[in-house]
């Protein structure tokens, strides 16, 4: 297969090659082009010739050069030895690379001389089929890797397992069906990134994400196995908030996809994942996290793969019966990649320049979130989950005019919005508590009700409406104030615009580097959202001077209230001192 | 293999084909004799399309061009660079001779994150708005957005001159120029003239091609990474990188891209990105690389194409007005990497509580404007607060060591009673210089 044109990113090949028939092609094929063995894809057919996008600079690459095709889709290996290692949107391991990438080099994400321990958990003559669990591997101390058959292969029995040393390469065991035939059961698999893997069901979701960030836990919650978006311009915290969830969500596997964006912040991720400690075990976060890097600065075209690559390093660890959680930063950047490449095939554009697909692709990719009853897991009842959150970054920070944004928005459940001026204020996370949604406080309304019931919060939705109340109300008196002054209002509206920005600064506000502040507990946000619930009843009328004051007072003891390590004393010290007062 | 050809079949802008030709490669360097440079930018077949750098009037179409065999590359010397101006082909305009040393592409390679180390140390410039409140860490990149009609060479010029690192580090500043006036050149010049033993230009005249300019931040962000591997401190200052983009729009409506959004093209994002991205910090024995690019924003709408997209790509932003950094529109993204860690523990709270004491001022001009009084005690504090905040810790054209500008902080918290800002009790008690009601 011979290049005939090489313009950017777009390699042209002539399947034809010398006077012979067509070379048979797939869409979406990988293939190797130019001697440096770059890597790309077939994104067109055109009769004798096919269109190749090179994930990497082309420099160099000539006219008449070779290209080959792999016969398969662009893959990904999953096995041992992923946990803890950061890639790239392709899912080579970055490690592997010296100062700079070099282009054409592949370094495959699993280290293919390490024998791992492998202890079966099925015997000889068991039936198995696609997901089965026959083994496990302590891949680290966080993370038992469940080894299971290959999704797609049929009903059988177990042949020849046995407990050992194995690297990925090695045989593990067999599976044999019906008909008497061998299939080799490896500690690795290899899936292609761009098809779903498949489950035995889906299920509706009952649980609720715990993520420490009490906006979104109280007011916004995102359920487990859902999905969430966090749109904000540049400089609001998208991606402080994306790293803040990546540490303290309650999950068993993240991983964390910096697709497009700064190099700067996936160091800082790289650097200091390995020194934070998951709060629950103490051990290293890394022990349970996946990270890919591909920066801004990286082809745009490998941009793409990386949110593909990462979902389905999600959907492996969730069919292993755990629940992941996948985070995006950002969709925006994909987006803009599919742009620069739509435009460079010369599809005609839709909104914005954007491809008329776009929407429609990142809807597929959103819904590869969910609740599962994990494949060959039926009989043990094995169920994993996947919840994405995803950052957008629209641009001129137009969130209702950046046709991306809309897209996520519509099809994410929750839609977390950050602000500008919440962010120009300091106040973080900057979430503006007006423009978010939950529609899972509709949707699953039910399956909210019986979970908090069942963790002993009962009154939780109660005081969610109840501080959701205190905001709108003190947001609406103050726009009114806005127009005639503090005088122009009464001393009771004064009074709940002063409940609203106590909420906004003592609840809302979350300092992420204090370690008592920056995650809250689901105990800790119900005694928190209860002492405002009685704070909103308790707190005096007086003239508008002497409640500012109070107010004041009060903001500074909830803010170290906050801070405290014996929250239920602290904030019931507020609590008195303001029924003192008040007598 | 040097390849020579005689024919040009299309001249279209700067874009000039040629055809029947085999065995040239993607990105290489063509020099068209009599004329200029040229870079191989798509392979058809046998047509090979090239960019010349120095746009098309006066080509022929019995030009003489010879395929180099190599990419576009630029000479490099450590030793002797320093006090030098370079043109957007990375050869001298100082009248002086050609640089002798290593051969370096001008666009490098991607740096692999994983080998870049941490944000460590500061530069200070000495300007308190940015020393502050947006401390800039080494290895960081920030825009300082400013109007069109607004000149703010007076602050590169000070930070070309007053820019430097703790301790005994080695430290030198690249200079880019994209699309210079004739009169900013000059001035620039003297500021060189100045600081010669640690700065080196790279110029691109307003008057000349805008093709050359695309080389620009790439050249000026290569010599700094090659200083940065030999252990240097670097600090990239480029202005104006609007100039950078339009440029860019040029070049690419030429080659007949579909535009994206106002008529720029759809790699606008990358683009920038593969300039700013050369941000790095090594991590010692090794140094860094820091970039200060300053962008033109029309109508100060940073929601403009270019800034916006540049805010996504950078780590904060520095905006100014009317010669004076808007702070509640500051922002560096890396400071916690080194404020209260390197610097004084009250750095960070302190700052924080002048801006947002500062943020609640503003609101309160606002109800000014519209004909309410202020009465209130603490409000007319913060209004006091707001004057001196302007008067004496905005201002640009400062020269304070970082411990000033954070005694200067804490004098002007003075005016603030205690308990409105929100700082932890020890370090409030223990700096806090205003006097209790």
């Amino acid at each position: 297969m011979k290049i005939v044109m090489v313009d950017d990113n777009l390699v042209v090949v002539d399947l034809k090659g010398m006077g012979g028939k067509g070379v048979p092609c797939m869409m979406n094929e990988e293939a190797f082009i130019g001697p440096m063995n770059l890597r790309g894809e077939v994104i067109r057919v055109r009769g004798t010739h096919a269109d190749l996008q090179a994930y990497e600079d082309t420099t160099g690459l000539m006219v008449g050069q070779d290209a080959t095709l792999t016969g398969h889709l662009l893959e990904v290996e999953l096995g041992p030895g992923l946990i803890g290692g950061t890639l790239d949107g392709l899912g080579n391991m970055l490690a592997g690379y010296g100062d700079f990438l070099s282009r054409g080099m592949i370094v495959s994400p699993l280290d293919r001389s390490k024998k791992w321990k492998f202890e079966a958990k099925a015997k000889d003559g068991d039936a198995a089929t696609g997901g089965s669990v026959i083994g496990v591997v302590h891949e680290t101390p966080l993370v038992e890797h469940r080894i299971m058959v290959p999704p797609l292969f049929p009903d059988g029995k177990i042949e020849g397992i046995k407990s050992g040393e194995y690297t990925v390469d090695d045989v593990i065991a067999n599976l044999v069906d019906a008909e008497g035939r061998l299939r080799e059961i490896k500690l690795m698999q290899r899936w292609p990134v761009r098809v779903p893997r498949p489950v035995s069901a889906r299920l509706a979701l009952s649980e609720v994400l715990n993520t420490g960030v009490r906006i979104i836990d109280g007011l916004n919650p995102v359920m487990l196995g859902g999905t969430a978006c966090t749109p904000g311009d540049f400089g609001t915290g998208k991606t402080m908030c994306q790293h803040d969830l990546a540490r303290h969500t309650k999950v068993k596997i993240v991983i964390y996809v910096g697709c497009g964006e700064r190099a700067g912040e996936m160091v800082e991720l790289i650097h200091e994942f390995p020194k934070l400690k998951d709060p629950e075990t103490g051990r290293p976060l890394m022990e349970r996290t996946v990270l890919f890097a591909n920066t801004s600065a990286m082809p745009v075209a490998a941009r793409e793969g990386s949110i593909m690559v990462g979902a389905t390093l999600g959907e492996y660890f969730r069919d292993m019966g755990y629940d992941v959680l996948l985070l995006t930063d950002s969709l925006s950047r994909q987006a803009q990649g599919m742009r620069e490449m739509s435009g460079r095939l010369g599809e005609i554009p839709g909104p914005q320049a954007f491809p008329a697909y776009m929407s429609a692709y990142l809807t597929r990719w959103f819904e590869r979130a969910g609740k599962v009853l994990c494949l060959g897991g039926s009989k043990e009842r094995r169920v994993g989950s996947m919840t994405t959150v995803a950052a957008l970054s629209p641009d001129g920070g137009d969130i209702a005019g950046d046709p991306p944004t809309q897209a996520a928005i519509q099809t994410a459940k929750v839609a977390l919005i950050l602000s500008r001026k919440r962010a120009a204020a300091r106040l973080f996370p900057a979430f503006d508590p007006l423009e978010c949604h939950s529609k899972y406080l509709d949707t699953s309304s039910e399956a909210l009700t019986r979970f908090f019931e069942k963790k002993g919060l009962p009154l939780w939705l109660d005081y969610v409406r109840a501080i959701r109340g205190a905001v709108v109300e003190g947001d609406r008196i103050k726009s009114q104030m806005e127009i005639l002054g503090e005088r122009g209002i009464a001393d009771f509206e004064y009074r709940k615009y002063l409940m609203g920005e106590t909420v906004q600064k003592g609840y809302l506000n979350q300092n992420t580097f204090d370690e008592n502040d920056r995650a809250t507990s689901l105990e800790r946000h119900y005694a928190m959202m209860k002492f405002f619930v009685h704070l909103f009843d308790i707190f005096p009328q007086k003239d508008k001077t002497s409640m500012r004051r109070l107010q004041e007072e009060l903001l500074f003891e909830i803010t170290q209230a906050n801070y405290a390590a014996d929250y239920e004393k602290a904030y019931q010290a507020i609590l008195n001192k303001v029924q003192e007062g008040g007598r | 293999m040097k390849i020579v050809y005689c024919d040009i079949v299309n001249i279209d802008g700067p874009i000039l084909q040629v055809r029947g030709v085999t065995g040239v490669s993607m990105g290489e360097e063509a020099l068209l004799e009599g004329y200029g440079m040229a870079k191989v930018v798509k392979i058809q077949g046998d047509t090979v399309f090239m960019q010349s750098l120095q746009g098309s009037m006066g080509v022929k179409t019995t030009q003489r061009t010879e395929f180099t065999g190599h990419p576009f590359e630029i000479s490099f010397n450590p030793e002797s660079i320093m006090g030098r101006v370079f043109n957007g082909i990375g050869r001298p305009r100082d009248a002086r001779p050609e640089i002798e040393g290593i051969k370096i592409p001008v666009e490098g390679a991607v740096v692999n994150p994983m080998r870049r180390a941490m944000g460590q140390g500061y530069i200070e410039t000495g300007i308190p708005a940015i020393d502050g409140p947006n401390t800039i860490v080494r290895g960081q990149k920030i825009p300082i957005y400013k109007l069109p009609g607004e000149d703010v060479n007076d602050i590169i010029a000070r930070i070309i001159r007053q820019a430097r690192v703790a301790g005994q580090e080695q430290f030198s500043v690249v200079f880019g120029g994209l699309g210079l006036l004739n009169e900013e050149y000059i001035f620039f010049r003297e500021v060189l003239e100045d600081a010669a033993a640690r700065t080196v230009m790279v110029v691109n005249l307003g008057n000349e091609s805008p093709i050359e300019r695309l080389n620009v931040p790439h050249i000026c962000c290569s010599f700094a990474e090659q200083l940065a591997l030999a252990g240097q401190h670097v600090l990239v200052v480029m202005t104006d990188m609007l100039r950078y983009a339009d440029a860019l729009m040029e070049v690419s409506n030429a080659q007949g891209k579909i535009p994206s959004r106002d008529g720029y093209p759809g790699d606008l994002y990358s683009r920038l990105a593969r300039i700013y991205e050369r941000a790095v910090n090594f991590g010692a024995p090794r140094g860094s690389v820091t970039i200060i690019g300053v962008n033109s924003v029309p109508d100060n709408d940073l929601s403009h194409i270019v800034a916006n997209l540049t805010g996504y790509i950078t780590e904060g932003q520095l905006p100014v007005e009317r010669g004076r950094f808007d702070i509640m529109k500051c922002l560096s993204r890396l400071k916690g990497l080194v404020v209260g860690k390197e610097t004084r523990t009250d750095h960070g709270p302190i700052m924080d509580a002048c801006v947002s004491a500062y943020a609640n001022a503003l609101a309160l001009r606002e109800q000014q404007e519209m004909g309410f009084t202020i009465t209130d005690e603490v409000d007319i504090a913060y209004l006091k607060f707001a004057d001196q905040f302007e008067n004496r810790f905005l201002p640009a054209d400062q020269d304070l060591t970082l411990d000033r500008t954070l005694d200067l902080a804490w004098e002007l918290a003075g005016i603030l009673p205690k308990r409105v800002l929100r700082i932890k009790k020890e370090i409030l008690d223990a700096r806090w210089k205003g006097k209790e009601a």
